[in-house]
């Protein structure tokens, strides 16, 4: 394990230039874009950057001889979670810090509601990786982007088609729903989104390691 | 150390049928034309490739079973696959000393030195020569009890072929309990290493001898159809006709020497029993 975040965080050092200018263009994000947005631009950016390191490991047919080092399939999945999820979370912590730096130069002082809209980015952050690791390592780095696009169409479409047909069939359901979260605490919304992404994972943990398994290198 | 039985492994165009054994301190070479096989059958004993019938085990257990502490006892070298070309020596090195608990980083970077490998220069920027010559140098940097080889001098001159050639004789002669399964179309360099030798053609092996007995006892013997048809046959194990006469490969290269003194008796070479025995003619 220790040898493949090793690895992978010496691919992503190849790339310091590109490195540098993300985070010049964050700082001026930072100057120029109002409110968080340089949290989700960063946090995204760390994973994808990250996530990437599956393209350079099935680039000149390199699956192979990794699969030949001392690591199982699943080994090499969940370092891929791993090292995805630091990558995210320095790069959210740089966007924060950013954040906040350039809000105290402004004299806009970060508030509570900045910390959650911070919070709720990681989430969002860990949902997508939980969403793009096993599309990349089922379709590879060219095809998993138009696989990228096609279910993201599929779940807007899924998600417009319940939006609109739930309320008609089971509006007070929903309404119903509502009313608990809004009654719900600020720890038992944490509580129950932390529950919700720890359970995205795991499944997701599951497919890319049934993905890899199934697959002859 | 490893053993097939059966294995198959089927495509839509190829089918793969074999069994073999590598035994402690044995050097095996696997021959055979271009897709008769050898890379299927290494990958297979590597489980990077899942068999659809029979058994590979190595060290005694299923190869899909081996724990990642086995794994680091294996050291190997594809032909076709290896570290991203963007990454240097020095980052190699970094990662294989968190990757193997019997790295061995000076053995490493003196081969290295000792063989002209830039360590700050990418990969993607060496030659053909480099990438083989780096390629085996990670499999035998720790201590690895099983070398596994696929075509590790293939496109390279000679002297990065005897480079190549005498850094694994070196490796076995440090500890005669190491074994290795090395796969080449290049005759001349399983005949100077090997043990043995399987041959593969159309994914079955068709031949399994040790390399001394092919060099000592078999022999192609060069006759025209008259000498042919007067030949004791009983140790003839192909014959071929071309436009000069006939071929016939030999296991008892011996009897005829004795028997025929006017014929001519070619000495048996890895080569000669790759075009005699996946030949057509018979």
């Amino acid at each position: 394990m220790l040898g493949l975040l090793e690895k992978d965080f010496r691919l992503i050092m190849q790339r310091k230039q590109s490195l540098f200018i993300f985070l010049c263009v964050t700082i001026i994000l930072g100057f120029s874009m109002d409110g968080s947005f340089v949290v989700g631009y960063m946090s995204i950016l760390g994973l994808t950057l990250a996530i990437g390191t599956i393209g350079y490991d099935e680039f000149d047919n390199g699956y192979p001889f990794i699969m030949t080092l001392p690591i199982t399939t699943k080994i090499y999945v969940i370092e891929k979670y791993i090292f995805s999820l630091i990558s995210g979370i320095v790069s959210w912590s740089v966007g924060m810090l950013t954040f906040i730096i350039i809000g105290l130069i402004k004299n806009n002082t970060a508030g509570r509601t900045d910390l959650i809209v911070g919070i709720i980015f990681i989430a969002i952050m860990i949902i997508m990786m939980d969403i793009m690791i096993p599309i990349e390592l089922k379709f590879g780095a060219e095809k998993s982007r138009i696989a990228i696009l096609f279910i993201m169409g599929v779940v807007g479409g899924f998600v417009i088609l319940v939006a609109k047909k739930g309320i008609e069939i089971a509006g007070e359901q929903i309404q119903s729903i509502i009313e608990t979260v809004r009654k719900m605490s600020e720890f038992q919304i944490g509580m129950a989104v932390t529950l919700i992404v720890v359970l995205i994972t795991a499944i997701s943990i599951g497919l890319s390691t049934g993905i890899m398994k199934k697959t002859d290198f | 150390m490893v053993k097939i039985e059966n294995l198959q492994k089927n495509y839509k165009d190829f089918n793969l049928d074999i069994s073999m054994e590598i035994s402690p301190g044995r050097i095996v070479g696997i021959v055979g034309k271009n897709g008769a096989g050898k890379s299927t059958t290494i990958k297979s004993i590597l489980g990077i490739v899942k068999a659809d019938a029979g058994s590979v085990r190595v060290f005694d257990k299923d190869v899909s079973e081996l724990t990642v502490n086995e794994k680091e006892k294996i050291g190997v070298a594809l032909s076709d696959s290896g570290f991203s070309m963007y990454l240097n020596i020095n980052d190699i090195n970094k990662i294989l000393k968190k990757m193997y608990k019997e790295y061995d980083e000076k053995f490493f970077l003196d081969n290295c030195k000792k063989q002209g490998l830039d360590t700050k220069k990418l990969l993607k920027d060496f030659s053909t020569g480099m990438k083989a010559k780096l390629r085996v140098i990670v499999a035998i940097s720790h201590k690895a009890r099983l070398l596994i080889l696929d075509e590790p001098t293939a496109g390279l001159d000679v002297e990065a072929r005897n480079a190549i050639l005498d850094l694994i004789r070196k490796y076995l002669i440090e500890d005669e309990e190491r074994s290795v399964l090395i796969s080449s179309h290049i005759s001349t360099d399983l005949e100077s290493l090997s043990d043995e030798i399987y041959f593969i053609h159309k994914g079955k092996i068709i031949l399994h001898e040790e390399t001394g007995n092919i060099i000592d006892q078999y022999g192609v013997l060069k006759v025209d159809e008259n000498v042919y048809n007067k030949l004791d046959k009983e140790y003839i194990i192909k014959t071929k006709k071309d436009k000069y006469g006939i071929k016939c490969l030999t296991n008892q290269k011996q009897f005829y020497l004795e028997n025929y003194s006017d014929i001519v008796i070619e000495n048996g070479k890895i080569d000669d029993l790759i075009l005699m025995m996946t030949d057509n003619n018979n």
